[in-house]
């Protein structure tokens, strides 16, 4: 087929605003890859702290994803479901980290979940774990600001399931449970893999949360985005060849994934 | 009439957002009740009542002696612990399963094992001739098929009290006449209570055993299809017995109709009162007839319904009716829609009944 | 409201967001952009009203770790007068021409351990930082304080405790030791005195301490010069001076 220009039905005005906006977006990776020492990469990349950061980063992004749905789909459920006194005011609160800066994000889960805080105190006291300074403590920071990432998707998609079919399903003998298992979610499967993957991306990119509640400690609490922005000041370069693997690794598996998750957005 | 041995008893009353629902009937076990009434009547809301999947402000609801709904005692049985199969207006299938998946639900909802419920959703598959169509996803079968995977859906679990929302007005008209034999064949095999709810007046005709007319929440008229043809108190049952139903007042010798128009009866009675005329009773007149027809009118053609030799004509005016004429008669007048024309009845062939 | 209205009043705002973004010369009597070093907030916004009163020249600061700032001049950010931490730190902005003259060291400080005021693991010396169960933090090794850390462990013949969070700047240890959330955090004597009795400071012994020395220097691209300059001659006059010394600072 021979391509020809836009057809009449599309607004030029349209095409360029979305070149403009392309634009904005691709050129700093462009940028990234042009400058970047590409001669260093390899000595840069196989430093053992840049392993670890890595390593931690994907092990801790991963498992915010996981916490991110096991804790976010009963909430997303209820959230679209059920009808409460102050559900607008939990949905308000649920969607705060989206809009919240990750490091008051950081300061509020210090002061409920650091070793003084509201929580961690207690935390400390009958278990003797602490979250500050631990992978443990990455894992939380970062599920606080990927969750709402999901839980916005995963209830979106629950309201627009017809509910017809799920009282099509109780009428042949479908407990609640099983109403959920077999009709509910495999209906909004799309949303759940986008919202999980959304999720990932975002617990993978957190910073400010990261560092404020979990420290800086390279090994245990120090993610890929915190070396980058600490080589940044001493090592330029391996600043920017940290940042490609990181924009490498994202870009692999948002293109790998991208037949479930595109779907559903 | 003597005591007979009552299944499903209803006396539902459900507050819907603009009216409510108040409705009580008695069904027999292997006896189909048809709900019958316009859209908006409350007819889905009754279905889903004794389905379990709205709950009754008051009333109760029992099948054999199993109470479903007692709002007195506040006992609710939840739909999904009814022993019911529901055939829904768009059928409703699961489209991420097969259809093979979709009759076997029931079962395997019920504690079956995959082995037993395939199995079964087979035999029925088999039987409802879609044996071929098991593998298939319910977005790639035609009407006629999807109403029939619906039906073996909601037939597989054999349940006692069967429930049918509108079962064809999915389909279109050919396909519609070609399946409402089969249905009535496979309801008629089926040995519990049946309620089928409809505003088809063609479809009530099929399928009714036992006649329920439902208008604006409240019965408006009910019993077999022959009483309530015989005696037509509503639009429903007039095009069901396919005659004329025209309401008004009586006084005397005279009908002061409702919309306006007069009729001519002897020994009308008095108060208000029905009047039924048989469309072969009305005869159509290019000009105001002369003669001892009491009853004329001028009207406008509005439609012409040709079936074979028989010929039915509607027409608009001060007393809308519908005459029924031979084809011959209709070339011979050169009737069209929107063409004036006279219709006189003779004041004999009107019957008159209370309201 | 008026579409007219709504028009004018995005025009007037983007004028007004886009005033601090377009470069233009300054104006007479523009605060001066000051770039300092974070251990240096609370001195320095003292040294600000002092210069306020005595000669009606006002300044903006930017607080963060001496590196950091480096890379934002080095990045074009607007800065007219920077002061570091260490030498090394304004080392690096001489080598890549962002200063005009000399630097000059204007002030000295000393390093100092931090603990939560109730000292819950009992620190008393640099050893009890390395013991185990003992949770610090200290500044980034890029950060001069961090440097000058490590500087002190060695002196002290003490390893650098392993796991202990490598904070962006001064600030950052600070407040991770005033919430209770590290045991002890190295900083500088002036921080402990700046946080009052939110810590409780344990002083390292003169032997194994470092002196800090800080610079100050105009930078090669400030857009008033002389005001720049008036700045850097008002923190060495006998007034900043005094500031610096009720800070508790050093002096040269």
């Amino acid at each position: 087929m021979i391509a020809r220009g836009p057809s009449p039905a599309v607004p030029r005005l349209l095409v360029v605003l979305a070149l403009v906006g392309a634009a904005f977006v691709l050129l700093p990776f462009l940028a990234l890859v042009w400058r970047t020492p590409w001669d260093q990469a390899w000595s840069e990349i196989t430093t053992p702290e840049v392993a670890a950061a890595l390593r931690l980063s994907l092990a801790c992004s991963l498992a915010a994803t996981v916490l991110s749905v096991v804790l976010g789909l009963p909430l997303a459920w209820v959230q679209a479901r059920l009808e409460f006194p102050g559900r607008a005011l939990l949905r308000g609160l649920t969607t705060l980290p989206v809009i919240l800066p990750p490091v008051v994000g950081g300061v509020a889960l210090l002061l409920a979940f650091g070793r003084r805080g509201v929580l961690g105190q207690w935390l400390d006291a009958t278990t003797g774990v602490r979250l500050p300074f631990t992978g443990l403590g990455v894992v939380v920071a970062e599920t606080f600001v990927a969750m709402p990432f999901f839980v916005l998707t995963l209830e979106s998609a629950l309201r627009s399931v017809d509910t017809r079919l799920e009282d099509a399903a109780r009428s042949l003998g479908a407990s609640p449970w099983t109403v959920l298992r077999r009709v509910t979610l495999p209906l909004v499967r799309p949303a759940l893999l986008a919202g999980a993957v959304l999720a990932w991306a975002r617990a993978l990119g957190e910073f400010g949360a990261t560092i404020t509640f979990a420290g800086n400690v390279p090994g245990k609490t120090q993610t890929l985005p915190l070396a980058v922005y600490l080589a940044l000041e001493t090592r330029p370069e391996g600043a920017m060849v940290l940042s490609v693997l990181m924009v490498a690794v994202s870009l692999a598996v948002l293109i790998g994934l991208r037949r479930q998750w595109v779907r559903a957005l | 009439m003597g005591a007979r041995a009552v299944t499903l008893r209803a006396d539902v009353q459900v507050r819907r957002d603009a009216f409510a629902l108040r409705v009580a009937f008695e069904v027999r076990a292997g006896e189909t009740l048809v709900v019958l009434g316009p859209n908006g009547s409350g007819k889905t809301t009754l279905l889903r009542a004794m389905a379990g999947l709205v709950p009754l402000q008051a009333g109760s609801v029992s099948l054999d002696d199993e109470v479903l709904d007692d709002v007195e005692t506040g006992r609710h049985v939840p739909a999904e612990r009814r022993s019911i199969g529901v055939v829904f207006q768009d059928y409703l299938l699961f489209p991420h399963l097969s259809v093979r998946e979709n009759v076997a639900f029931g079962p395997r909802c019920r504690g079956a094992s995959r082995a037993a419920a395939t199995a079964s959703a087979d035999a029925w598959l088999e039987r409802l001739g879609l044996a071929a169509a098991g593998d298939r996803v319910p977005t790639t079968l035609s009407g006629g098929q999807a109403q029939r995977v619906a039906l073996a859906r909601a037939l597989v679990t054999n349940p006692r009290l069967l429930l049918l929302d509108e079962p064809l007005s999915a389909l279109d008209v050919t396909t519609r006449a070609q399946i409402r034999g089969d249905l009535r064949r496979e309801l008629s095999r089926h040995t519990g209570v049946r309620v089928v709810v409809t505003h088809d007046p063609l479809e009530a005709a099929a399928l009714a055993d036992h006649l329920l007319i439902l208008e604006e929440g409240r019965v408006v008229q009910q019993g077999t299809p022959d009483d309530v043809t015989a005696r037509p108190r509503s639009r429903y049952a007039a095009d069901l017995a396919g005659v004329n139903l025209l309401r008004g007042r009586a006084d005397g010798e005279h009908i002061v109709l409702e919309h306006g128009g007069q009729l001519v009866v002897p020994e009308a009675g008095s108060g208000p009162v029905f009047a039924v005329i048989h469309p072969r009773a009305v005869t159509l007149h290019p000009e105001r007839p002369a003669g001892t027809a009491r009853n004329v009118w001028a009207g406008r053609v509005a439609e012409i319904d040709v079936e074979g030799r028989r010929v039915r004509v509607r027409v608009a005016g001060e007393c809308p009716l519908v005459a029924e004429i031979t084809s011959g008669a209709l070339s011979e007048l050169h009737l069209a829609v929107d063409r004036s024309v006279w219709m006189a009845v003779k004041a004999t062939e009107i019957s008159v009944y209370p309201a | 409201m008026h579409r007219r209205h709504v028009l004018a009043l995005l025009v007037a705002a983007t004028t007004f967001g886009m005033g601090g973004a377009i470069p233009s010369a300054r104006a007479e009597g523009a605060p001066i952009p000051v770039f300092a070093a974070a251990s240096l907030t609370e001195v320095f916004r003292a040294m600000g009203d002092a210069l306020q009163r005595a000669q009606g020249v006002a300044t903006t600061f930017n607080f963060a770790s001496s590196s950091t700032l480096v890379q934002q001049i080095q990045q074009g950010a607007d800065a007219a007068v920077f002061a570091a931490a260490d030498e090394t730190t304004m080392g690096a902005l001489v080598k890549s021409g962002h200063v005009a003259g000399a630097p000059a060291v204007f002030a000295l400080n000393r390093l100092m351990i931090a603990v939560p005021p109730d000292n819950p693991q009992h620190v008393v010396s640099l050893e009890d930082l390395a013991k185990p169960g003992v949770q610090v933090a200290l500044a980034a090794p890029s950060v001069p304080v961090g440097r000058y850390a490590r500087e002190a462990f060695a002196k002290a013949k003490v390893a650098v405790p392993t796991g202990a969070s490598e904070e962006l700047d001064v600030k950052a240890v600070l407040t991770k030791v005033t919430l209770g959330e590290v045991d002890a955090g190295v900083v500088y004597t002036t921080d402990v005195r700046a946080a009052g009795n939110r810590v409780l400071g344990i002083a390292i012994p003169d032997e194994h301490n470092v002196i800090a020395r800080y610079p100050i220097a105009v930078l090669r691209d400030a857009k008033d010069a002389k005001a720049a300059r008036a700045f850097v001659d008002f923190v060495s006059s006998p007034t900043g001076r005094d500031v610096l010394a009720g800070a508790g600072f050093g002096l040269p």
